[in-house]
């Protein structure tokens, strides 16, 4: 036997060695089971890191708001300590547009947008601010369909998760804020969409549905991590999404669901 | 034997274990599936099992003679790979569950075993079949993935244009519903798009890997033929291969048989055809073929006369 034929019956019993191991294997792969799904404010955290998050966004949330305050910049520091309790403090519960129109109003959109650009922690603080405006102010349409107020509202709360929703899907301190920031949207938009059980704003519901599907579906059509972890926390909240009508109702009914007392009407 | 045989010997030899490797790879290809925590996961025995019943039962309704019978290393992983891979090909592409598999199932096992008549692995009809199925699995996948729990919904006329949110459960029909558990997603859901990618990667591979298998074992087969037949000297070894041409080898039944059958199985092969070409012979030199074309009357007459005058 010649040495290229050696070789030859080499490289002929490497090959038949490695298909029966690539056997082996695929029959052991297969009875590789998974673990369930593993929310990220599940996974390990950072010492410093805050915890429980979505109490910034609670009834409870001004108890809070102070730990908030070293973690913004030093430039905003002062602003978001002028601003922060304007917005914990305020009475009367005025329409949501019209306050925001107010010098006090402006000065806390400029503050929203500053911090939106920052930290993970100036997005919760910026997070933080826009849930107590929707508990302080007047956004419910009504009988008179005013949806301006939770229009704007919703206009917030798109901007924070035009910069955040994607990559806080991930997040340990900003996933569980970003599922409750799109139900809100959601929930808001459909006010938006439909003020009174007859008639309604395609517009609004096409706006609504076109920004919705570009955060929870990825360009091939399949669930992103914010939608998955939306579907794991809210599960009927996606339910109609692709329905031919009342996509949003599942947003609306789980806002309702989970903050009871975010009505429009400050509660009253 | 020829000194030249032995080197076409070793790359049939060499295909087979390629072929085989092809094979595994397939096979591992389509036993995972990307859960939605990042991590490769199994897609279960359940579908195995049904698999490798449904190669065994093609095995057991082929024709015997069809079968490879392993007589070394090389011959039984090819046996052994055949068998596999037609195991993972079916768990590849059968429906979740439900009464859809066990259909496809019986449609697989006429369709491989009348393919296995022929020796050559699964026909292409049969290949078609599985394509067509595994399609039918990735679109219950994308249906699933988008947690969609049936086949396909159709709108019922009329009704469903009517804007009545009671009237939402006599909108639509659902065809073929199944569930999440049925459909043995993994518990963090499924990554559908390397998912698919990977199958249908490994049903590629699969398919390839099963053509060139049985393309390169008969190949082994015919290798083993032709040495048989050249331990006869040479000049009446290539008059048996006139006798018996290398392209009629599989049919006349000269592929998986033992050593000793197949030196017997020539040898009554080469005295049947001998016998048969002499019978013929007689036959034709025995047989007035001119007299045929006689049509009688003046001609025919001086024809018959002359041919008659040339027998003398």
């Amino acid at each position: 036997m010649t040495i290229a034929d050696q070789r030859t019956d080499g490289i002929q019993v490497s090959t038949a060695i490695a298909a029966v191991l690539i056997f082996v294997g695929a029959i052991a792969v297969r009875g590789v089971s998974g673990v369930g799904p593993i929310a990220p404010s599940d996974r390990e955290r950072a010492p410093d890191e805050l915890r429980a998050p979505m109490q910034f966004l609670g009834p409870g949330a001004q108890l809070r708001a102070s730990e908030l305050t070293p973690r913004v910049r030093e430039v905003l520091r002062s602003e978001w300590s002028a601003v922060q309790p304007v917005v914990a403090t305020l009475t009367g519960c005025p329409p949501t547009a019209e306050w925001l129109s107010t010098p006090a109003g402006q000065r806390f959109e400029r503050l929203a947008a500053e911090l939106r650009r920052g930290s993970r922690e100036e997005a919760l603080a910026a997070l933080h601010l826009c849930f107590e405006l929707a508990r302080r102010s007047e956004w419910h349409p009504g009988l008179l369909a005013r949806t301006q107020h939770a229009d704007k509202l919703a206009g917030l709360l798109q901007e924070w998760l035009r910069a955040w929703g994607e990559r806080s899907a991930d997040d340990t301190l900003l996933s569980e804020p970003a599922v409750a920031a799109t139900i809100a949207y959601g929930a808001l938009m459909r006010r938006v969409s439909q003020p009174l059980p007859l008639g309604g704003s395609d517009e609004a519901l096409a706006r609504a549905q076109s920004f919705l599907r570009g955060l929870l579906l990825d360009s091939q059509g399949q669930a992103t991590r914010l939608s998955i972890a939306i579907r794991a926390r809210h599960p009927a909240a996606l339910e109609r999404f692709d329905a031919k009508r009342g996509q949003l109702e599942g947003f609306a009914e789980a806002f309702e669901n989970s903050w009871p007392e975010l009505d429009g009407e400050c509660g009253e | 034997m020829s000194a030249d045989l032995a080197p076409r010997k070793s790359v049939a030899a060499r295909q087979i274990a390629a072929s085989c490797a092809l094979v595994a790879l397939g096979a591992l290809l389509t036993s995972v599936q990307l859960d939605g925590n990042g991590e490769w996961v199994g897609t279960g025995y359940a579908s195995l099992g049904v698999g490798l019943v449904t190669a065994l039962l093609t095995l057991v309704f082929a024709p015997r003679g069809q079968l490879d019978l392993p007589r070394d290393p090389l011959t039984a992983l090819s046996a052994v790979s055949h068998l596999l891979g037609l195991a993972f090909l079916v768990a590849g592409v059968l429906a979740p569950g439900g009464a859809w598999m066990f259909f496809e199932v019986l449609l697989l096992i006429a369709l491989l075993a009348r393919s296995g008549e022929r020796g050559a692995g699964p026909s292409r009809g049969a290949f078609l079949a599985l394509a067509a199925m595994l399609l039918l699995r990735l679109w219950i996948t994308y249906q699933g993935s988008q947690h969609r729990w049936q086949l396909m919904s159709v709108d019922v006329p009329v009704l469903s244009s009517l804007p009545f949110e009671f009237l939402a459960p006599l909108q639509s029909i659902s065809l073929g519903a199944f569930t999440p558990h049925e459909l043995g997603f993994p518990p963090a859901g499924l990554e559908f798009a390397p998912t698919v990618a990977v199958w249908s990667l490994g049903f590629a591979l699969l398919v390839l890997g099963l053509a060139w298998r049985a393309r390169a074992a008969s190949e082994h087969e015919n290798d083993r033929v032709h040495e048989a037949i050249w331990e006869l000297q040479p000049n009446v070894a290539r008059l048996v291969e006139r006798v018996l041409p290398e392209s009629e080898w599989r049919e006349l039944g000269l592929h998986a048989l033992s050593e000793r059958a197949l030196r017997k199985r020539i040898e009554a092969l080469v005295v049947e055809r001998i016998a048969a070409r002499r019978d013929f012979e007689r036959a034709v030199r025995a047989a007035n073929l001119l007299a045929t074309t006689n049509t009688g009357g003046y001609g025919g007459e001086i024809q018959q006369a002359l041919l008659e005058r040339n027998q003398e």
